[in-house]
């Protein structure tokens, strides 16, 4: 008996030895590492649900929307605990969905955060959606979310300028990542507290809604750009239909107002989707020419001989520094020999004397290869500096064409194109030609793009603003409240003689006269340019403005290999009409 | 009745067995009921409803049996022990299975009984009238066939069913009652290295590789978490969570958001830890080491050697129970699938205790009253 009790109670020392080993753990766990346990508490119950900020709109001054967002459907699955609910889930939606189970499986397996739902697939059409959400009751633990997605309404139509955004939603070139901080909006987010099955309970714990992006509101008349670029296309067709010349597949416009800097229109061809960026495919009657088949924008990022287009420079700069009066006539003979070097008039027609305005009308290559010879290289330059036209701004040359002509509304991306022509020129004095300044006089050897051209354009039609390009005229935010606006911005004023500028002028006015331009309510002043290079067909320029008195649109349009400047006057006759409302 | 019954009537242990359970049942709602707990949801969940039953019913009857003089049942050693070993055959044959083990029988559609529980007090009851039969001595090694035998046909086909924890508490409470019936030291010795050789053989030899991998995962359950670790982290996460003070009785997130599995049997430890806190829970650890302590001294105090050791076994069990289920959710045992007595759902194993605890409370009640 004594025995039994003494062992008893031996029992009664191991039961509270047991209790003793389990407080010690106890205490382990709940008071010293209670913290970490309750933090994993919270992950397993806490969900933070991403509500993507909807971009903001790119919308053009006519109201139309060039870039928005529609709802992009995903699906995800929570986990089950049970088998076999999860492979009747799992193959239900296979079916739906049109995928192997086996996929799923592995989205499933692959899926590190076990509290959250998998992602099983995204993009999804309405149509899958609306079956989904038909037999969701057959899917326990299915979440059918929605993301706004990036979309281009317009497809094709100022594509170059809109650039686009790349997978995780960010601006990757053009306006979309230039102004990415604008477009951007916050993302929002809420907590949610959810079971073990995944299933949402109670009201959200946190919530921070989304704030969306701020709307960008463009220069851009959406109209003219779209009769623009159809213009430009329709034109290329002909030339290479009707005149054989094959390689007249690109070219590029941009129409501005002489008195703001603000782009109208900015037509590159050929233009592209940005909805399908990074799997479009080319027309494939397209050369496969890299060169056309291309993203970069051709009315900043490409450099072509501007011809004639140039002789209004040297006519400017002959009457302001008096290396020839409007009145004195020189003799065109067809051909002439100017500083050694043999200048031919086109197709070597004889226009006999001709005075400055006969001469821009009938496109005097002897005429301006005189002044030019009378000029020298270096005033030339100075004109050209004037007109902004070189890279060359306070001394220093800048690296990028884009930034001569002072537009810097877009951000090029992999479109930066860095040929730097005239630090090649200026570096180049070992190779001095005296006849330089002969050729430049009338327009060969000067690479400019298609916005300077524009913007000198508009300097020779305001008298002489250099106004910066500007093709974001203001940013809103979803609520309609500005928060940027954008005026017009002079970068340099040139005080040219308004008698020197008005004499250009009425050259310009007579050189557009063709039957282009017959019947049109008003005048305008316009000029061709025809550049060679070397091997291929001619490219054809085009500069003018309208109308000729009260200038509202200034115009420069070129047609790489388009052989004859005046292929582009139907480019410009439509443009015209179309903003001045001539076609109905 | 004799009088000296109510006199000598253990209350104390009464009401320590009531209050547990009652602390239990309150458990049971809190993981029945997800959201807002009143008596209307308590009352409205199954669950929670059929608890209640088994406390109210099972303290109805625990108190019925003890007021039996518990040496009327040594009559009935054969029977019972037959009528067990029966449905422990039965349940092999008739059973349905469950997580892959045949355990239950089912009762009228109502209750499934598991007879592998009932035996457990019947192996009490038989194993202390047989050890304390006054001409039985423990000498020698011939003496321990008879009770290694009379344990072992009921305990390997439990282990067979298969219910490697069950096994384990008949070892336990077998050692345990040998142990106070005199058991010599050395044979003691001789038994512990041989069952720790043994269970080292077994778990090489004899275990299913399933079986191998659900008794170490507790030492790693992040090596499996989605599956054989999954109870074992989120009962962790459950107990850990609730720090010091707990989370608040129904406020725990694992319980409530259905995080913790089998929050209402097995792991309703892990409901105490995360609502109540290191003080709840070493509260009632002390509470529940409170009525162990009782249950041997009642023995202590018994009159006889069979009312004596079947106190042994009941505490033995207990303490056992305790132990393994305990230390299951906390992780520091392995996961056998062990309730924790008077406090986990389940008919049987409430029954079970009831029981044994009748018995108990009988062997404190008749400790005056005379043997004739």
């Amino acid at each position: 008996m004594k025995q039994m009790n003494f062992r008893i109670t031996i029992l009664r020392i191991a039961a509270a030895f047991v209790v003793l080993v389990l407080v010690y753990n106890l205490f382990q766990i709940q008071v010293i590492e209670g913290q970490e346990w309750a933090d994993i508490a919270d992950t397993n119950r806490f969900r933070h649900l991403v509500q993507t900020a909807p971009r903001g709109k790119i919308i053009s001054a006519d109201g139309v929307d060039l870039a928005g967002n529609i709802p992009s459907y995903s699906v995800a699955l929570a986990y089950e605990q049970d088998e076999q609910k999860l492979e009747k889930t799992v193959s239900k939606l296979a079916e739906l969905l049109d995928l192997d189970p086996e996929a799923i499986y592995a989205k499933l397996q692959g899926h590190r955060r076990r509290f959250e739902p998998a992602l099983i697939a995204s993009d999804l059409d309405f149509e899958t959606v609306l079956l989904l959400e038909e037999h969701s009751h057959l899917m326990p633990g299915l979440d059918i979310g929605i993301t706004p997605k990036r979309i281009y309404p317009q497809q094709t139509l100022l594509a170059h300028s809109l650039g686009r955004v790349n997978y995780d939603g960010f601006g990757d070139d053009g306006l979309e990542k230039k102004w990415e901080d604008y477009l951007r909006g916050k993302n929002g987010f809420s907590v949610i507290q959810v079971n073990a099955a995944g299933r949402r309970v109670g009201a959200p714990v946190n919530n921070q809604p989304a704030i969306p992006g701020n709307d960008l509101h463009l220069t851009i008349d959406a109209g003219l750009q779209q009769a623009t670029q159809e213009s430009l296309h329709q034109v290329l067709a002909k030339l290479r239909e009707k005149y054989k010349l094959e390689d007249a597949w690109t070219g590029a416009v941009v129409v501005m107002d002489p008195n703001t800097g603000k782009i109208l229109a900015n037509v590159s061809e050929p233009s592209f989707d940005n909805n399908y960026r990074y799997n479009f495919k080319w027309p494939e009657e397209l050369p496969q020419s890299s060169t056309v088949r291309t993203y970069r924008d051709r009315t900043i990022a490409w450099r072509r001989p501007v011809g004639s287009t140039f002789k209004m420079l040297t006519g400017l700069a002959a009457l302001e520094s008096g290396a020839v009066t409007a009145k004195e006539t020189i003799r065109s003979t067809g051909v002439a020999r100017i500083a050694g070097f043999s200048v031919p008039e086109y197709g070597y027609a004889a226009y006999g004397n001709v005075d400055m305005r006969r001469a821009l009308e009938v496109s005097s290559n002897i005429y301006f290869g005189t002044l030019g010879n009378r000029l020298g290289r270096e005033k030339i330059y100075d004109y050209i500096a004037k007109f902004g036209l070189t890279g060359v701004a306070n001394g220093e040359i800048n690296d990028s064409v884009v930034k001569n002509a002072g537009f810097d509304d877009i951000s090029l991306g992999e479109q930066i194109h860095s040929l730097d022509y005239y630090k090649e020129l200026l570096n180049r004095g070992e190779v001095f030609y005296s006849s330089y300044a002969v050729q430049m006089a009338y327009g060969q050897l000067n690479e400019f793009t298609v916005m300077q051209m524009a913007n000198y354009v508009s300097m020779l039609a305001n008298g002489g603003t250099h106004y910066k390009p500007y093709m974001v005229e203001k940013i809103t935010s979803a609520n309609g409240e500005v928060v940027e606006l954008f005026e017009p911005t002079v970068l340099a004023r040139q005080d040219f003689s308004p008698e020197n500028l008005q004499v250009i002028r009425e050259g310009m006015q007579a050189a557009a006269k063709g039957s282009r331009f017959r019947n049109l309510p008003f005048k305008i002043a316009g000029k061709t340019g025809t550049s060679q290079e070397r091997g291929k067909d001619n490219h054809a320029w085009w500069v003018g403005y309208a109308p000729y008195d009260n200038p509202e649109i200034a115009i420069a349009i070129n047609l790489e290999y388009g052989g004859l400047g005046l292929r582009c006057e139907e480019v410009a006759r439509d443009i015209i009409d179309h903003y001045f409302g001539l076609k109905e | 009745m004799d009088k000296k019954v109510l006199k000598n009537y253990d209350f104390v242990l009464l009401f320590t067995i009531v209050a547990i359970a009652s602390f239990g049942l309150v458990m049971v709602g809190s993981s029945a009921v997800s959201g807002e707990v009143t008596l209307a949801t308590l009352l409205g969940s199954g669950l929670f409803l059929r608890q209640l039953l088994w406390v109210v019913g099972g303290t109805v009857g625990m108190f019925l049996l003890s007021l039996i003089d518990y040496t009327e049942w040594r009559r009935f050693t054969i029977p019972i022990y037959f009528f067990s070993l029966a449905l422990l055959v039965l349940v092999i044959f008739k059973g349905h299975e469950v997580w892959g083990s045949q355990r239950w029988i089912s009762i009228g559609g109502f209750f499934n009984l598991q007879p592998s529980e009932l035996a457990k007090v019947a192996i009490i009851i038989t194993l202390a009238a047989l050890l304390s039969k006054e001409e039985r001595q423990l000498d020698t090694w011939w003496d321990l066939i008879l009770p290694f035998a009379h344990v072992g046909v009921p305990m390997l086909v439990i282990f067979m069913q298969p219910d490697l924890g069950t096994s384990l508490v008949f070892i336990v409470i077998t050692m345990a009652v040998l142990f106070v019936a005199g058991l010599r030291w050395l044979h003691l010795a001789v038994l512990s290295v041989a069952g720790v050789i043994g269970s080292v053989l077994a778990f090489f030899y004899v275990l299913e590789p399933y079986q191998k991998n659900r008794l170490i995962i507790f030492r790693d359950p992040w090596q499996d978490p989605q599956k054989l670790g999954w109870q074992i982290i989120q009962s962790k996460v459950a107990i850990g969570s609730g720090q010091f003070r707990g989370r608040g009785l129904f406020q725990g997130t694992q319980t409530q958001l259905n995080f913790l599995p089998a929050k209402h049997t097995d792991f309703i430890f892990s409901v105490v830890g995360e609502e109540l806190g290191f003080v709840g829970a070493v509260l009632f650890l002390l509470a529940y080491l409170f009525l162990i302590w009782q249950i041997f001294k009642v023995g202590s105090d018994a009159k006889d050697n069979f009312g004596r050791l079947i106190c042994v076994g009941v505490a033995s069990m207990l303490t056992f129970q305790l132990l393994v289920n305990v230390g299951m959710t906390i992780s520091i045992m392995p996961v056998t699938g062990i309730p924790l007595p008077l406090l986990s759902y389940g008919g049987s194993s409430f029954l079970t205790t009831m029981i044994a605890l009748g018995l108990v409370l009988s062997v404190a009640a008749h400790k005056d009253t005379s043997m004739f």
